[in-house]
């Protein structure tokens, strides 16, 4: 496990930032879109040039627990994906939804997808959610997010995971 | 004492959980060694000691109807080991005193005899781990066992019994477990512990041979089982004396007892 404990919520927060980096790296249709650590707000929407996935911080849910000492966490986090009239149309915010969908839901694919990262002034270079002590258990979409301008389009997602 | 008396409030240390318990085992037949070392037993998610049943059990009446009289023999007391799924094969090996690793990689589900794999010592402690009171399960014999995976997530069970009565043990002791090659011409064998403590009264003997020892046993090998000793042998301070059957060079002796924490 490299996700330091002492920063458990950035570093597991950074982890699956590289991970969408790592895809976006891959080429298209991910390298249509860019990341951004935290909720983007209005100034900093404008300054992307492209549709933005980001991540919020993870929500201690509760512990997996054993007998006699420590346990393991259980974490929810969300993340989203916005389209501020980037592309005019909801087909892309739509795009970016199923390939999300398509990279959670396939368990192998998601944890051996390889990623790199900066904790703490630690470098760490081809490594995978499971590398670094994240395992996710789950997916979820919880729809549509209500927007302004009704040329935009945001869609949030929910996932559990252990580290 | 009146009808209306209103109780204090417990006091903190009256609830326990479960997650702050310490459970740790010895193997029954483990290598010659005073003390033979415990080792913590993780991914545990529950111990549970069951009901006693009893291989026999009747009446003895008799013309003139004059009371009866109850007998019951041949206790059991099932037990129930719950861990995490992921780790049930290891901690069930781990208990029987198998070794499955990529050296030796089959893990029966069948157990092909009745004899005792392991003790295990379950530590309840308050929530800064102050040692509340302790429960010792002698002489556990693992069951055959099952699998399942379900899509919803169960833990792994792990069953067991045992013949021998569970027991607690008293907030500040702890149990020892010495095992010695036996030694024909030497009768006497040096406890770990030179004060083992006082276990249970005289009055209270109920299928207690000693008050200093939960058991002393002998591994006979020539006649290839263990046997418990009831009669012919002594604990006093630090030295087991056998004053009965000696054992032979080949023999072991076991003997689990308890003593203050350290």
């Amino acid at each position: 496990m490299s996700v330091r404990q002492t920063h458990i919520i950035e570093d597991c927060e950074r982890c699956f930032e590289a991970l969408f980096n790592a895809k976006i790296s891959g080429g298209v249709p991910w390298s249509r879109w860019e990341t951004y650590l935290g909720f983007p707000e209005e100034d900093v929407l404008s300054q992307l040039e492209k549709p933005v996935i980001y991540t919020e911080s993870p929500k201690y849910i509760e512990e997996i627990k054993q007998q006699g000492g420590l346990g393991l966490g259980l974490y929810q986090m969300y993340f989203g994906a916005w389209d501020d009239r980037k592309t005019g149309g909801p087909e892309e915010i739509n795009i970016i939804s199923s390939y999300i969908l398509q990279l959670f839901r396939n368990t192998k694919t998601l944890h051996t997808t390889t990623f790199s990262v900066t904790l703490g002034g630690t470098s760490y270079s081809g490594k995978t959610l499971t590398d670094m002590g994240i395992v996710v258990q789950g997916i979820r979409d919880t729809g549509e997010k209500a927007t302004e301008d009704i040329k935009e389009f945001r869609h949030e997602y929910e996932i559990m995971f252990m580290a | 004492m009146a009808v209306t008396d209103i109780l204090p409030a417990p006091p903190e240390n009256s609830y326990l959980r479960g997650q702050d318990a310490l459970h740790r085992y010895v193997i029954c037949d483990a290598s010659a060694s005073a003390p033979v070392a415990w080792t913590n037993l993780s991914y545990v998610q529950s111990v549970v000691v069951g009901d006693v049943t009893y291989g026999v059990e009747y009446d003895i009446r008799h013309h003139g109807a004059g009371d009866k009289t109850h007998v019951k023999r041949e206790p059991m007391w099932p037990v129930t080991i719950n861990v995490l799924n992921g780790k049930k094969a290891e901690v069930l090996a781990a208990l029987q005193n198998i070794t499955w690793s990529s050296a030796s990689v089959a893990l029966p589900y069948h157990v092909s005899n009745d004899t005792p794999d392991c003790i295990i010592e379950s530590i309840f402690r308050e929530a800064d781990y102050t040692h509340r009171f302790s429960q010792v399960i002698q002489d556990l014999i693992i069951d055959d066992t099952s699998q399942g995976i379900p899509m919803e997530y169960e833990d792994g069970v792990i069953t067991g019994h045992t013949y021998y009565p569970p027991f607690y043990v008293y907030a500040g002791y702890e149990a020892v477990y010495d095992v010695w090659d036996a030694t024909p011409t030497t009768l006497t064998y040096t406890l770990s512990c030179s004060t083992p403590a006082s276990m249970v009264t005289a009055t209270d003997h109920n299928w207690w041979e000693l008050d200093n020892a939960a058991f002393v046993k002998l591994w006979d090998n020539s006649a290839d089982g263990f046997y418990r000793y009831t009669t012919g042998v002594a604990i006093s301070g630090g030295t087991l004396t056998v004053t009965g059957a000696t054992p032979s060079a080949t023999d072991k002796v076991y003997t689990l007892y308890v003593k203050a924490t350290s």
